[in-house]
């Protein structure tokens, strides 16, 4: 038996804190029903975890047989943290429209983000799963959350269900490398055919989640679908979080190198990158625009893992979380509970900058920054991408790359227009913003900025 | 024990499709019972006694069985009555019966004469417990919040009138 102290524990602090916090809401809950009360209190808990991940030393640490915790996941999870902590600072005002049972939002919000953590640290098969479910769970509720609206329940309907295929596709993956090595801890064991096979059907079943090309149908709907900061979750903390649980995969185990497999994950790459650009250029959505580029920038970031960069995916992702989660609290304050659907298409968003212009102008920054313009944070993780993609030269990928960042230029520039279009006037419901809003959108869109031309603040 | 282990697996894919391919839910979840319980009985061909006996006291006996409740008791009423009557007609458990007599003997069989598999190594219940509270105690532990989120999911989306208005919209 493996020696086990309560010392050890003090390694994982950030999930203590998330799961130990989500127990005591529902207990709170149970006696005392209050918004505001929940909101501050899981606000309270995320910003204490988000502190606990950024002052631990960063060493690598065992937590019994099942986590793992280096400098690299402590980057991952403070990532996590941060897509947590805004995505519920962006709920509040986004559910003061609903009347009942707003405060299992936050609960459910700390569980999944608590699966996040777990899922990035997990240094065995049993803790993936576990902390994959964890976050993907919550996340079914929450994306069905406004009951009401139909396209909401879809959504919630729709990721279950797809979700629910690819874990099968997960679990056999992993039965099939336990069969071939006797363990289902993270160990580097040669590769065989039928550990090929059993990695490949690893991929399908964590490439849905981060929706690459063959696995990313359900993408749209259920961004569009799902309420405001719940798509902002699955955005950014969800899809980061099994990123770098692949990337650990990959990193560990020496069938993902094989020339086969490298082939297919090249081709993966290549097809998310094109298809995501080309399918983003039809859209009249700004939240499906975003979820196909979204497929795209996934594509990106598989340049750097096929280049052995790290340092690469991980700036590309801290970018690409900060320019999408402005990007969602941009729209999160224009929508509330229920009426996403007609918030983020072109008409609604026409005309934006004589309406807000604060708004319109951190919503252009982040686009900008996603197409990646210099001075925003995108230019410098595509930068790194790309240089990642030259060293090694993947001059096959590089290519799509520019191909795919061409066609960004064009849809994320059209929207941009569109924001600043004088649009005819609606005099009629403009919703007030709350200040809450204004400080997570302009922090976010200067946090973009800043990264932008000051790049070292987080390398 | 070889021959058992085949025929248990021809069970479970037969019992499967038999599941997918009913129309009636009924139908289907009797024989997804006869699915775990041959997969069951697949743990047991290969030496895992605990594995199969969690199989079939959890899924087969608990979950399943919780399932065909829930199923009879959403149909009350008479004329739903006459519906069930329609459904659940004795020749509908002709097949799987005939499939849970077969694992059955096989089951008998494997415990007469007595003599478990040399493949892999038996795994004792202590031993699952002691390997649950010692190294994998924090898998016990977020399994557990695993279901805390399940259960809230499932009491909001169990709301009474906000689900009727969605219905009757």
């Amino acid at each position: 038996m493996v020696p086990f102290s309560l010392t050890t524990l003090f390694h994982i602090l950030p999930i203590l804190i998330l799961s130990g916090a989500a127990v005591l809401l529902m207990l709170i809950i149970a006696f005392f029903r209050s918004h505001k009360m929940a909101f501050i209190f899981t606000f309270l808990t995320m910003t204490a975890a988000l502190i606990a991940a950024y002052s631990s030393d960063g060493s690598v640490q065992s937590v019994t047989d099942l986590l793992r915790i280096s400098s690299l996941i402590q980057h991952y999870w403070i990532l996590i943290l941060f897509s947590g902590l805004v995505c519920t600072g962006i709920s509040y005002p986004y559910l003061r429209s609903t009347t009942r049972f707003r405060e299992e939002w936050y609960l459910l919000l700390l569980v999944a983000t608590a699966g996040g953590l777990v899922l990035a640290a997990s240094y065995h098969f049993s803790m993936l799963f576990i902390g994959l479910e964890l976050m993907s769970i919550p996340l079914y509720g929450l994306a069905a959350f406004a009951l009401k609206h139909k396209p909401s329940l879809e959504a919630g309907l729709k990721y279950l269900v797809l979700s629910a295929v690819a874990s099968a596709f997960l679990l056999f993956g992993m039965a099939l490398i336990y069969a071939s090595t006797g363990s289902l801890s993270f160990s580097g064991a040669a590769s065989s055919s039928l550990m090929l096979l059993g990695g490949g059907l690893i991929l399908a079943g964590l490439g849905f989640k981060l929706s690459w090309v063959p696995f990313h149908i359900w993408t749209p709907d259920v961004y569009q679908g799902a309420p405001m900061p719940v798509t902002a979750f699955l955005a950014t903390a969800s899809k980061v979080a099994v990123m770098i649980a692949w990337i650990k995969l990959f990193a560990i185990f020496p069938v993902f190198h094989e020339q086969k497999m490298t082939l297919l994950l090249t081709w993966i790459a290549g097809a998310s990158i094109l298809l995501g650009n080309v399918l983003a250029v039809q859209q009249v959505s700004l939240k499906r625009l975003l979820a196909y580029s979204s497929i795209a920038h996934f594509g990106y970031v598989f340049i750097g893992l096929l280049a052995y960069n790290h340092a690469a995916i991980w700036i590309y992702l801290a970018t690409y979380v900060v320019a999408s989660l402005t990007a969602f609290a941009v729209l999160s304050s224009l929508t509330r509970m229920g009426d996403d659907q007609v918030g983020d298409h072109w008409v609604a968003l026409r005309g934006l900058a004589h309406r807000h212009p604060l708004l319109a102008v951190a919503l252009a920054v982040s686009l900008l920054s996603m197409a990646g313009i210099p001075l925003t944070a995108g230019f410098i993780g595509k930068f790194f991408v790309l240089a990642a993609g030259v060293n090694s030269a993947q001059w096959a990928l590089l290519t799509m790359v520019v191909i795919g960042s061409a066609i960004g230029l064009y849809y994320y520039l059209r929207v941009v227009s569109i924001l600043f279009q004088v649009g005819e006037r609606q005099e009629s419901a403009a919703p007030s913003i709350s200040w809450l809003n204004y400080f997570w959108v302009l922090g976010l869109a200067a946090m973009t900025l800043i990264l932008g031309v000051w790049p070292s603040l987080f390398v | 024990m070889e021959i058992a282990f085949y025929l248990a697996g021809f069970i479970a894919v037969l019992s499967t499709l038999g599941m997918i391919l009913s129309r009636n839910p009924v139908h289907g979840l009797l024989y997804m019972i006869v699915s775990l319980l041959s997969v069951a009985m697949i743990f047991f061909t290969v030496g895992a006694a605990f594995a199969g006996a969690l199989e079939m006291i959890v899924y087969a006996g608990a979950i399943l069985v919780l399932f065909v409740f829930v199923m009879m008791m959403l149909n009350l009423g008479d004329t739903v009555m006459q519906i069930e009557k329609t459904w659940l007609q004795p020749r509908t458990w002709i097949l799987p019966s005939l499939l849970s007599v077969l694992l059955l003997s096989q089951l008998v069989a494997v415990l007469w004469r007595n003599h478990l598999p040399a493949v892999g190594h038996v795994v004792s219940a202590k031993q699952v417990g002691i390997a649950l509270y010692g190294p994998y105690i924090l898998a016990v532990e977020l399994a557990s919040l695993i279901l805390l989120a399940a259960l809230v999911v499932a009491f909001h989306l169990g709301q009474k009138d906000e689900v009727r208005e969605s219905i009757a919209q």
